[in-house]
């Protein structure tokens, strides 16, 4: 029958195989070779050849190219809930991550419908860790500390945190961020622990503060009519790969992290200052506006997502 | 055997004089459609292609440059650069020179570069017996500093493909930009004293010096403005192309220069650039997506994996080819093209993509000044109505002088990465 | 004889509106990011939408002022061999590139009207903080493609009744078209 055509699947990955996000896009298509007994290929296209990452939603539900990786919040335009992640202070630690991503659950499930929705069906979730805050002379440890400053925002969820404790919002990309820091054209940084040390960030950023404020967190996509042709045995062999690959992203990534921090704080390159409960509730508190700005601009989808979060502390 | 024919049906299209961005973009669509890829690919590339905030920067420097050079900055330069240095033995050759270096500070473009100072710079060399060969070579050569001295528009380019820092790309090119202008004087000075057939000019007085440096003034300060603004912090070089845009305007106001042909003029030449460049850059990404599809990229890749393995031997064979392709392709689209097919080597290879970025940008400024196809070398020849052989004979030289600094800056990379380190 | 003459007319004339609402898209560009630059250090308060409004403006800009440069001979080609031929071949070359890129246009049409209705329908908008709706920067590239398209059909109509074109003299021109005294043509 139809399950015994060859089928190769093109992807494509904005980052090198080397990055641990690419180099997990490698390890899915391996284990869903393998797993198909050939059957099933896939044909990654990295460092942004084909498509940078805000363009991939468009591509994928457009159907110009089949599977690729994006970062949540690319959604977040269209699907401001989408945007979860990087709304203020929502996932405090790896714990409450793995709860949402439950595949069974309410928070995955919501999550991956809005998605869909959008035109992208969800294959499998890349955590790529927290993200921190980075600074010059002095750790952020209070919200007073983001008070006047000018702050790299990343999107609306970040631009809404820095604005409700009285930051200026200042949108710098990826690109521009070590020059950012480097000149002082941005007071307060942000960015994921493991880049602070692949990207040298402490170069020009002596203190970071392990606040966690957000989740860096890449969706593995693929174009929902492509999904719906597939026989049950193919999306089953999918889906088993997609597993796979999640939970091997999702366990690195955390030892990955761990040890980046370790290795700016024992080797000098920074100053990394953890906070306490108490002072991340400080900052919780604070923050509380931008959490509401989101629930306004989210609807009804930000809600289930919020009470799904809830849940699950 | 895919490679050569997909690279050959391209160089056969662009002879026929079909525009570069069609003929990419045709190209492209049509290796889709033979392969039964996607065609809406097409679609996102049209949008996505250019829908980048760091290519504003673009448009607005070619404003600020195209606004400065109708308001008559060329001859103000050269005046007060000839004030100072006219003198000295090869001493219009200088003052060109450092004209163009101060030009390139506020263009983006190297046939600007050429053509605002080329306009002024010929004639007087020229009537002071420089021969004509070394004054077009010159002059064909000190343009493309237009480029490599921030801004620059290929720069720009390759930051926005490459995801690198368009800041870091920008002051990486001062060194080898100052190195170029050195290297350029000494072999001016050397091959006039040689010739022997210039007339020295009279030394300038100080009142005449002070004049005609006030007059240049403001287009230096604006220079050290950008510069200084993105070193500093004060502004992206996005940003920069905007304020550099509108103190233009002021300069140009507060000098009573600004009239409404100065003004209409200089936006309506931005348009025009603007929109060829673009259009370039969005046929490009086409015909890249497909050539990717095809992995053209990755075989090239294995290639330099088998053969080429190491980062010397690798930037050698990448000279020869950017040389030759630098013949026949004109040197928008040969950034465009080869940079993304030869970006997975060079980040395989550990070379710093700061550094890559600088050195094509040289090899490129060699594909502008070299025959058949090099556009500094038409400006120049549109300028004095000289044989194309004539300019292209003078600016030989000067090619073997930018290979030269190519070596230079592969021997010490620190010309291109210590400023932007600092 | 007439109407087609007033068919022409008309290519040429939305080039030219196209072109000049262009020309106003490069100042308010300029105006947008030095306000920009302005808020941040003299009010202290970055906007959120100077970024997105000038990106699209740009958009706006470069597809709208296509079809003028067209007419007007602004593409980049290369004509060292076409500028070679006779008289004769150089009209089938510039012939050639009239077909090229018109039927490239109507290619183009036809993708990027079904994209932008897919946006539409997906309500996609732009993941920054003005979450502008990105039909707003597709829809110039169906005006600026059905504007050269008119143009390269015009240009093809007028091609047998003009005198043969002299791409040599043309490519200087262009390429020095910046310098003052050499942009009259
Ligand atoms: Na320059
Ligand atoms: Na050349």
């Amino acid at each position: 029958g139809d399950a015994s055509a060859e089928r190769t699947l093109r992807m494509t990955v904005q980052v090198g195989a080397n990055h641990p996000v690419g180099a997990n896009t490698h390890y899915f298509a391996e284990q869903l070779n393998e797993i198909s007994g050939g059957e099933m290929t896939v044909r990654v296209f990295d460092s942004a050849s084909l498509f940078k990452g805000q363009e991939v939603p468009q591509a994928i539900s457009s159907g110009a190219i089949d599977m690729g990786i994006v970062l949540a919040d690319e959604y977040a335009g269209s699907v401001p809930a989408a945007g979860i992640f990087s709304v203020a202070f929502m996932f405090p630690d790896y714990q409450i991550l793995a709860r949402a991503a439950d595949r069974k659950g309410a928070f995955r499930t919501t999550f991956d419908n809005l998605l869909l929705e959008a035109g992208s069906k969800v294959l499998w979730w890349q955590d790529y860790g927290p993200v921190q805050m980075l600074s010059k002379g002095a750790p952020v440890v209070s919200p007073e500390d983001m008070r006047g400053k000018m702050v790299r925002a990343t999107g609306k969820p970040t631009g809404d945190l820095i604005e409700a404790v009285g930051g200026s919002a200042v949108v710098v990309g990826g690109a521009e961020q070590f020059v950012a820091y480097q000149r002082g054209l941005v007071d307060i940084g942000m960015s994921g622990t493991t880049a602070v040390k692949s990207r040298a960030l402490y170069e020009v950023m002596d203190h970071v503060t392990m606040t966690s404020h957000g989740l860096a967190e890449f969706i593995a996509v693929i174009n929902p009519a492509l999904w719906d042709s597939m026989s049950e045995q193919e999306q089953a062999w999918m889906t088993e790969a997609a597993i796979r690959a999640e939970e091997k992203m999702r366990a690195e990534t955390e030892a990955e992290n761990v040890e980046a921090a370790q290795w700016l704080a024992e080797n000098g390159h920074a100053t990394v200052t953890e906070l306490t409960p108490e002072q991340i509730a400080v900052w919780q508190e604070a923050t509380r506006p931008a959490v509401e700005q989101f629930r306004q601009e989210a609807g009804e989808a930000g809600d289930q997502l919020l009470t799904a979060l809830d849940a699950l502390r | 055997m895919t490679p050569f024919l997909i690279f050959g049906a391209l160089l056969a299209l662009l002879m026929t004089g079909i525009p570069v961005a069609f003929t990419l973009g045709i190209l492209g669509a049509g290796l889709l459609a033979i392969d039964g890829l996607p065609l809406s690919m097409v679609a996102s590339t049209l949008f996505g292609g250019i829908n980048d905030f760091v290519l504003l920067a673009i448009p607005l420097f070619l404003l600020m440059s195209n606004l400065l050079l109708r308001g008559g900055i060329g001859r103000d330069l050269f005046v007060a650069m000839q004030s100072w240095v006219g003198h000295w033995p090869g001493g219009l050759g200088i003052a060109a020179l450092l004209s163009c270096g101060v030009f390139s500070a506020i263009s983006g473009s190297s046939i600007t570069t050429a053509a605002t100072v080329g306009t002024v710079a010929i004639p007087e060399m020229v009537k002071r017996g420089y021969s004509r060969s070394l004054t077009l070579g010159l002059m064909a050569a000190g343009g493309t500093l237009g480029i490599i001295i921030p801004p620059s528009v290929p720069l720009i380019i390759y930051g926005a493909i490459t995801e690198q820092s368009i800041g870091q790309l920008f002051l990486a090119g001062v060194g080898p930009g100052i190195l170029l202008i050195v290297l350029f004087g000494v072999y001016v000075v050397i091959a006039s004293a040689i010739q022997g057939t210039h007339q020295a000019m009279p030394r300038a007085t100080w009142p005449e010096r002070l004049a005609a440096t006030r007059r240049a003034l403001p287009t230096l300060l604006l220079a050290g403005t950008i510069l200084g603004g993105i070193y500093g912090g004060i502004f992206t070089p996005t940003e920069a192309s905007g304020i550099g845009a509108s103190v233009a305007l002021l300069i140009l106001a507060a000098g009573g220069r600004l009239s409404r042909a100065v003004f209409l003029g200089a936006v309506r030449d931005t348009v025009k650039t603007t929109t060829v460049i673009f259009l370039i850059v969005i046929g490009a990404k086409i015909f890249g997506q497909a050539i990717t599809l095809y992995q053209l990229p990755a075989q090239l890749a294995w290639l330099f994996e088998d053969y080429f393995n190491t980062a010397t031997l690798a930037l050698l064979l990448i000279a020869v080819m950017l040389i030759f392709i630098g013949f026949f392709l004109e040197s928008m689209s040969m950034l465009l093209i080869m940079v993304p097919v030869l970006m997975p080597t060079v980040i395989a290879l550990g070379i710093d993509p700061i550094w890559f970025g600088i050195f094509f940008v040289l090899l490129i400024e060699v594909a502008l000044i070299t025959p058949p196809v090099g556009l500094n070398l038409f400006v120049i020849q549109s300028l004095d109505r000289a044989p194309l052989s004539v300019v292209a004979k003078g600016a030989l030289p000067f090619v073997a002088i930018m290979l030269g600094s190519v070596f230079l800056i592969a021997l010490f990379p620190q010309i291109v990465l210590a400023i932007p380190g600092l | 004889m007439t109407a087609s003459r007033g068919a022409l007319r008309l290519a040429d004339g939305l080039s030219l509106i196209a072109a000049r609402l262009s020309e106003v898209g490069i100042v308010a560009m300029t105006m947008l990011l030095t306000y920009e630059v302005v808020a941040r250090y003299v009010f202290r308060a970055p906007t959120h939408w100077t970024s997105d409004v000038a990106t699209t403006v740009m958009i706006w800009l470069t597809f709208l002022a296509m079809g003028y440069c067209l007419r007007d001979g602004h593409m980049i080609r290369i004509t060292a061999v076409i500028g070679q031929l006779p008289p004769a071949g150089r009209k089938a070359a510039e012939a050639l590139s009239l077909v090229a890129i018109l039927g490239f246009s109507i290619f183009v049409l036809w993708v990027a009207t079904g994209s932008m209705l897919d946006s539409i329908a997906f309500g996609r908008r732009q993941p920054s903080m003005l979450r502008m709706p990105t039909w707003i920067a597709e829809l110039p590239i169906i005006l600026g493609f059905a504007i050269l398209a008119l143009q390269a059909l015009a240009d093809l109509i007028r091609l047998p009744g003009r005198p043969a074109p002299d791409f040599a003299s043309s490519a200087e021109q262009e390429l020095s078209h910046n310098a003052p005294g050499e942009a009259g043509r």
